[in-house]
């Protein structure tokens, strides 16, 4: 048709301008793009942590502080439970598994986490992915260490490396358990979880490098070693969180009910799902307000469209008094400015899709490493192809401005344009 | 006839004092094609009037100079036998069809099937090559286009025939922007334009006056031939009166159009 023809000359007649409106509808497209790449990617990040665990039972505190601590190492335990209580959790019936966990050491910056072999097989990341060894094997000595796949490659670590864990978690620690270093025994594939900026020890390993130590400071024992292993007793007083799943879904709220009602400890008993979920509503009003500044870059973007189309209005007005002197209709003065719009901002979005793509695919591994939120390169999907509408719809109601204008200029010049 | 044109003082020169709407021309039998009566027309809603004519008529095939001072109005006359603009009063009639009273939209259509219009300056759409340029009425009217594929087998060729026609060598000035064409070049080419598809009215605004006198006389030769081999009228208006012989009536607007201080 020969509006899009007209369009389309015109436009690559006055191309610089063109590409520099098309470019920032581009970025502006992926700006929101990425912002919402980003919110889901940690979303999902956030929720594909903790498949198939049911329950969480720890110390009584906040939920969603027990899930941060628990799941995504955020934050510190404020109580342990005792074992005792791990043990009754365990016996529970409606209890099919129950997986240990204790946290509170670190080595380099990375957490140590204690817990059973168990673990291995009970741990469960972006719906149903087991871990999986990248190298080596799961633990089984006391003085095993299974790595994170961050770990290992921040750190530089192979199998049978010795590693020595402080204790606390500062980075920097002067209390360090040199007295009993640990051997690699193990090192994961990336999970994007958590797990990968963690080492894996037994829980009796915990125990074994406390041996000596009272609230944190090494006690007078000077000479403690792995040789005193044999005949230590390593079996744990307490952990700091068990990740349980139950014979049946619908027992939830009944083993959730007789966990807090324990009268050994304060204990609660969390489901990741409805905690996560009092995550979302905290969160969700900084997300809105990133999504909402995205969005206004969008309309920035459309804007500076709008400005550069206005301006070139006036210098378009003969070209107008042609079209109308050679038959043009109103209707193909206002198309030509419509289609235009919508061309630059159609073709500003395609772009910024493509752009996010490559963008997201570029900084994926970095956002990863960092921060732990696995950003997926997908193809367009719906999503995309509804900004790109929804972003080409707007450009054809701004350029409905422009249009009228030129239109009723054309009427008021008539033939002859006098500038 | 061509070679008089070049000698004013041969030509069958009409008094531009002959009275509004007497008809003296060459064919023997005198169709109207442009019939305006009871004119009235102003810009703004509460202006005075610009253009006041009880009646203009231009034959089939005529060849009609209208002269006038610089804001008389005479672009306005043209805006509005163009169907550009609408008149307050009266009625102008095209081929007899009162275009007056179409609808914008009819009118549009009438415009693009029927008239070939020639502005003074910038006639052209700088992006789009010579050949686009002249096709362009082609594309707002299909009568038009099927006229012009009567005559040649593809529009393209058409255009090319036209501005052949026209002395234009379109093998070297076709790759050319037209914004690079002289105004000379440029001139041709919105006659080949006007005159695609075989329009019967062709209007021109003073297309010569950004021409120096060689190209002028040039101009109108060939335009003349043009819409002679075409059959079509034209309407030319000009303030350069050293014109006039060369057409077969002339009219002063200011003669015609009583408004003002004379409006009776
Ligand atoms: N688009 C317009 N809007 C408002 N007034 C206009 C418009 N075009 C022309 N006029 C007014 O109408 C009057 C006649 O103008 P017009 O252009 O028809 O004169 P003209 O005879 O063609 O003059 P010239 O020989 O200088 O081209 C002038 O007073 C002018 O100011
Ligand atoms: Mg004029």
């Amino acid at each position: 048709m020969i509006i899009l023809r007209l369009v389309f000359l015109s436009l690559l007649n006055r191309r610089t301008v063109a590409a520099l409106t098309v470019f920032a509808v581009t970025i502006s497209v992926t700006l929101f793009l990425s912002v919402e790449k980003i919110r889901t990617g940690a979303r999902d990040g956030f929720a594909n942590t903790i498949s198939g665990t049911d329950v969480i039972v720890g110390a009584r505190t906040g939920s969603l502080q027990l899930l941060m601590y628990s799941v995504f190492h955020i934050g510190n335990a404020t109580n342990n439970i005792t074992w005792k209580s791990y043990q009754h959790i365990q016996d529970r019936p409606e209890t099919k598994w129950a997986v240990p966990i204790s946290l509170g050491d670190s080595h380099k910056g990375f957490r140590v986490l204690g817990t059973h072999t168990d673990f291995f097989d009970r741990f469960r990341y972006a719906r149903k992915r087991m871990l999986t060894f990248q190298q080596g094997r799961p633990f089984d000595q006391v003085l095993d260490v299974v790595l994170g796949a961050d770990v290992a490659k921040t750190l530089n670590y192979g199998i049978g490396d010795s590693i020595v864990i402080s204790h606390g978690l500062g980075k920097v620690s002067f209390a360090s358990h040199d007295n009993m270093p640990f051997r690699v025994v193990g090192i994961l594939l990336p999970t994007g979880t958590p797990v990968d900026q963690t080492l894996l020890v037994p829980l009796e390993g915990i125990e074994a490098i406390h041996i000596g130590w009272g609230r944190g400071v090494r006690s007078g024992q000077k000479g403690v070693g792995p040789q005193d292993l044999e005949n230590a007793d390593l079996q744990p007083k307490a952990i700091t969180a068990a990740l349980v799943g139950l014979t049946s879904k619908m027992k939830v709220f009944q083993f959730q009910r007789s966990v807090n009602e324990y009268l050994g400890e304060p204990l609660m008993a969390i489901l990741p799902g409805v905690a996560l979920q009092e995550l979302w509503t905290l969160m969700g009003t900084a997300e809105k307000a990133l999504v909402i500044i995205s969005l206004f870059v969008v309309v920035a973007g459309l804007l500076g469209m709008l400005t550069m189309i206005l301006s070139g209005l006036n210098e378009r007005r003969r070209e107008m008094a042609i079209l109308r002197s050679v038959g043009a209709r109103p209707m193909h003065i206002i198309a030509l400015f419509v289609v235009e719009a919508t061309l630059l901002a159609f073709v500003g979005a395609c772009l910024g899709v493509v752009a996010t793509i490559i963008g997201i695919s570029l900084v994926a591994p970095m956002i990863e490493a960092q921060y732990g939120v696995y950003l997926t390169v997908s193809p367009p999907g719906l999503k995309e192809g509804l900004i790109v509408a929804a972003v080409s719809a707007s450009g054809s109601i701004v350029g409905l401005w422009p249009a009228l204008r030129a239109y009723r200029l054309s009427v008021a010049d008539g033939m002859i344009v006098r500038i | 006839m061509l070679e008089s044109l070049m000698q004013p003082n041969l030509v069958f020169v009409f008094s531009s004092r002959s009275f509004p709407g007497d008809v003296v021309g060459m064919s023997d039998v005198q169709i109207p094609l442009v019939e305006v009566s009871n004119l009235r027309f102003r810009w703004l809603r509460k202006g005075t009037d610009i253009l006041s004519i009880e009646n203009l008529t231009v034959q089939k095939g005529e060849r009609l100079f209208v002269k006038g001072n610089s804001g008389s109005g005479k672009t306005t006359l043209l805006n509005i036998i163009a169907g550009i603009i609408t008149p307050q009063n009266g009625s102008v009639k095209i081929l007899d069809e009162t275009i007056s009273s179409m609808s914008s939209w009819k009118r549009d259509g009438f415009r693009a099937q029927h008239i070939g219009i020639v502005f003074q300056i910038f006639n052209l759409i700088p992006y789009l090559s010579l050949v686009d340029n002249v096709i362009l009425p082609c594309h707002f009217s299909a009568p038009r286009r099927k006229r012009a594929l009567e005559r040649s087998s593809t529009l393209i060729e058409e255009a090319s025939r036209l501005l052949e026609h026209l002395g234009l060598d379109i093998n070297n000035l076709a790759d050319q922007p037209v914004s690079r064409l002289s105004v000379g070049q440029q001139q041709r080419v919105a006659v080949a334009r006007a005159l695609m598809g075989g329009p019967e009215l062709v209007i021109a605004d003073e297309p010569t006056s950004a021409l120096d006198a060689n190209a002028r006389s040039a101009f109108l030769k060939l335009l003349f031939r043009e819409v002679e081999d075409s059959n079509a009228s034209l309407i030319f208006v000009s303030h350069d009166a050293s014109l006039e012989p060369y057409f077969e009536r002339s009219i002063h607007l200011d003669k015609i159009n009583h408004t003002g201080p004379r409006a009776t």
